[in-house]
């Protein structure tokens, strides 16, 4: 008896540690096109954090020299774009090795009044190359020439 | 041709595995006499099934080397200058050839446990006969999946309609030195899991479940369970070293598959020793080995079907519906063996009391259980939650730390308490008496750590908790001197020596204990009072701060020559001090000068003037001052050349080394906790010379449970 109140006790405690761990770090991950869409319908995610999922819109990334408390550094603005629709973002860290243009994007922070992302973390995707086999099949690379294989 | 070989023999392991296993099966179900032929046969059959596998990935790689790019696989992870050691680690770098990596080791263990069944069969361990061509069958049943992946689905062997006159080459990120150790230790330790799986299948088929069995079972966890954790942290040091991000765990749905079956293989290693000393938790070790295995299938299909969303690009294919109707034939096998076997997997005796090492180690087992469901819950809660109610969510890194913190800090402390406990029960007091010189070293360390540096209640106590274990661990490495000293007259180092050498299991053990609280204050140093700046843009002679140091750029630099793999490198000289930068003068003389660097690639082979900004690929390589108390994390931002300026972001993360450094605690306690024992197996050999009794399918376990209080 003293072994199952025992675990009871464990199990509870461990689930009210889960549960507060996901109510307060749970955030909704939304594509940009339906944010937009939100906004039509009372910005109901301004405030919020969210995480902004798209592709890095093709204009350039612009970045502004500001003075901060340890010396200047370089505030990026950005556009994610996503099915026509688009949200600009202002991040003042270091953006990652593999963002460019038309890459895909998640863009976790905080959502404001004016329609833009403050950021606090910009991800893009690492290396590893175990993507769908549709994506891997080779399409006719220029230059080759015209040879069946065996 | 050569391609058409490759699949030929991929095609033949397919039918040896399907061979292997009916052979077994059907030699399982013939009476002894007869089954000698059948488990012969059984054996070639795994020995082939490896060389089969074996020669198809040797054909791969040298599909590879010979830059045939008439093989889509080849076109697409290699390229003509890639190096040599590249062009070998491309067999893992894709979809289709990691998975021929992962059957070429799992036929690899299977042929290893036929070899090792064999090896007993003149003299050796009677059990391991017994068991050795069942287990060898459940792991090449498990091959089945993954020989039927490459074969039919994902063939690595594939043929492009043209052949392109060179790759696209592995993607330059992947290019460097990790990328040939990490993921084959990691697939080592992962695939691993089966193996004891393999073996509790065996058990629970011919009813073995003795101590010979729980010997047997823990060695053959150990090494894939040592090799499994080296792989998360080579991960890890991979990811520091090289991605510039200053950390090593980013609790990524991929670092988290690899993580799940580690915790729980943690906690059959505890719970097998409470079976191999009281004959208890024989069910729920059955359950903990098969979760073990269950959940590495689990994590492979997480990571390889999309269905979560992960900094890796483990995007969506079509395998993951062969990795959950995999994973549904497993569990309704592995539990149905337990469920079958329930009768005879009961406990001799029950427990006696909470205070006692057997419950200090349900407890360890019941914390590892909740921090792997912790972790798994976070890690598919996004994909639940859209599947249910089509909101898409996600769960970031704190509420791993959240919940993740106080679990490791409860497992901490247990380290410390669980080996001073009597077996059975132990008396307040008792423990009282064996816990005091920990605790007041524990205790000293508190204050001792608020002089020292800022407070952190979490880091603190996770301190605190290491100093207990290490104190506790020391002290009893003390007592077991002393009294060999005192029994046998030796000196204290030869006393020392053989102390570890007569009991390598508990000593072994302890030492692994030491890893861990050397890993928890690495853990608490670098997540607690680690100082990290945002991206300052410096001219040449301009100063920042991190910590007490102060960085002074220098100035941008090329190295020259070229290293040939890449189209350009920019190099920041950053001079470090440690001191004020209104200290330094010009004859000040740095400690050292550091060089961030960014790495530029081309990842297209077409001609440079034709090439587009999406062809070129940079990578921040940080430059790391690396010591006992911290690691000064230097990473080169942005260089702008034209105007001689670079942005540098700076990390101060202490105690990072001694991460690393508990690697070697754990290899050596390993090592020492596994080596044979040589007495143990003279003690068998004159047990089996006694007369009359032979190993065989035994009956069920007589039950001699104790009444409980």
């Amino acid at each position: 008896m003293k072994q199952w109140i025992g675990i009871v006790v464990i199990s509870a405690a461990f689930a009210i540690l889960v549960w507060s761990g996901m109510k307060s770090n749970t955030m909704r991950s939304i594509p940009v096109s339906e944010l937009r869409a939100s906004d039509a319908s009372g910005k109901p995610f301004i405030g919020q954090r969210l995480r902004v999922v798209g592709f890095v819109g093709k204009e350039p990334v612009r970045s502004v020299a500001e003075p901060s408390a340890s010396g200047m550094i370089k505030v990026h603005h950005f556009m994610v774009e996503d099915k026509d629709k688009m949200v600009a973002v202002q991040y003042r860290d270091a953006l990652p090795d593999t963002f460019r243009a038309g890459g895909p994007v998640q863009v976790d922070g905080v959502y404001t009044a004016n329609g833009q992302m403050q950021a606090d973390h910009v991800f893009t995707k690492c290396p590893s190359k175990y993507e769908a086999e549709s994506n891997a099949r080779m399409k006719k690379p220029e230059n080759a020439p015209a040879k069946l294989t065996s | 041709m050569l391609p058409s070989i490759g699949h030929l023999l991929l095609l033949l392991a397919l039918s040896c595995a399907v061979y292997q296993i009916g052979v077994n099966v059907v030699a399982y179900r013939m009476p002894e006499a007869r089954r000698r032929p059948l488990l012969s046969s059984g054996f070639n059959a795994s020995l082939a099934l490896w060389w089969l596998v074996c020669a198809a990935s040797g054909l791969l790689i040298y599909l590879f080397l010979t830059d045939d790019f008439s093989v889509n696989y080849v076109w697409a992870h290699s390229a003509k200058a890639q190096p040599l050691g590249y062009k070998v680690s491309a067999l893992w770098a894709g979809q289709s050839g990691s998975l021929l990596f992962w059957t070429l080791l799992l036929t690899g263990y299977c042929a290893l446990i036929s070899v090792s069944g064999k090896r007993h069969e003149r003299g050796g361990d009677p059990l391991q006969v017994q068991l050795a061509p069942t287990a060898s069958a459940v792991v090449a049943g498990i091959s089945l999946l993954f020989l039927y992946l490459v074969c039919f689905v994902t063939n690595p062997f594939e043929t492009n309609p043209v052949v392109a006159p060179d790759g696209t080459g592995m993607n330059p990120l992947l290019q460097n030195y990790w990328m040939q150790i990490h993921p084959p230790t990691l697939y080592l330790g992962y695939v691993g899991c089966s193996v004891p799986f393999a073996w509790a299948a065996a058990a629970l088929l011919h009813r073995q479940f003795g101590k010979d069995w729980v010997a047997l079972v823990r060695r053959w966890t150990l090494i894939p369970w040592l090799i499994l954790g080296m792989g998360i942290l080579m991960g890890g040091k991979w990811a520091y070293e090289t991605l510039g991000w200053g950390g090593y765990w980013a609790w990524d749905p991929v670092e988290n598959a690899s993580l799940l079956p580690w915790l729980t293989g943690t906690a059959f290693l505890h719970s097998i020793m409470i079976q191999g000393r009281r004959g208890m938790l024989k069910n729920w070790n059955m359950v903990l080995v098969s979760l073990t295995f269950l959940l590495s299938i689990f994590g492979t299909f997480l990571t390889r079907s999309g269905v979560v969303s992960s900094v890796h690009s483990f995007a969506e294919s079509n395998i993951g519906a062969y990795f959950l109707v995999f994973l549904a034939i497993s569990l309704v096998f592995s539990f149905g063996l337990i469920i079958w076997r329930r009768d005879e997997l009961s406990s001799e005796f029950g427990f006696e009391s909470v205070l006692s090492r057997e419950g200090a180690f349900m407890l360890n087992n019941w914390i590892l259980l909740g921090s792997a469901f912790a972790v798994l819950w976070g890690t598919i809660y996004p994909a639940l939650r859209e599947a249910v109610d089509g909101t898409s969510v996600s769960v970031g890194p704190p509420y791993f730390n959240i919940v993740m913190v106080p679990l490791g800090l409860m497992l901490l402390a247990l380290t410390g308490i669980g080996p001073l406990m009597a077996w059975r029960r132990t008396t307040p007091a008792a423990l009282g008496r064996t816990l005091v010189v920990p605790l007041c070293a524990a205790l000293v360390t508190a204050p001792l750590l608020y002089w020292l540096s800022a407070w952190h209640t979490g880091a603190a106590t996770a301190f605190c908790l290491s100093v207990f274990v290490l104190a506790g661990i020391v002290l009893e490495f003390v007592k077991g001197t002393r009294a060999r000293v005192s029994m046998t007259g030796e000196r204290a180092p030869q006393a020392f020596a053989n102390l570890l050498l007569r009991n390598r299991r508990r000593y072994g053990g302890y030492t692994v204990h030491l890893g861990i609280a050397l890993l928890f204050a690495g853990f608490a140093g670098s997540s607690g009072f680690n100082i990290e700046t945002e991206p300052i843009t410096l001219k040449p002679g301009e100063t920042m701060r991190v910590g007490e140091y102060t960085l002074r750029f220098e100035q941008l630099v090329r190295p020259s020559p070229m290293p040939p793999e890449k189209k350009d490198e920019i190099n920041a000289e950053v001079a470090v001090f440690l001191m004020p930068p209104e200290k330094i003068t010009p004859q000040t003389q740095p400690m050292t000068i550091l060089r961030p660097h960014i790495d530029i690639f081309n990842t297209s082979n077409a001609p440079e003037e034709t090439q587009s900004g999406d062809d070129i690929q940079s990578a921040r390589r940080p430059a790391i001052m690396s010591n006992l108390a911290n690691d000064l994390y230097l990473a080169l931002i942005e260089a702008d050349e034209k105007a001689g300026t670079a942005s540098i972001k700076a990390y101060l993360n202490p105690l990072v080394m001694w991460i690393w450094i508990s690697t070697i605690l754990f290899i050596a306690g390993t090592i020492i906790a596994v080596w044979p024992d040589r007495r143990a197996a003279l003690a068998r050999e004159h047990r089996d010379d006694a007369p009359a009794k032979p190993v065989r399918s035994a009956p069920p376990v007589a039950r001699s449970k104790e009444k409980t209080r």
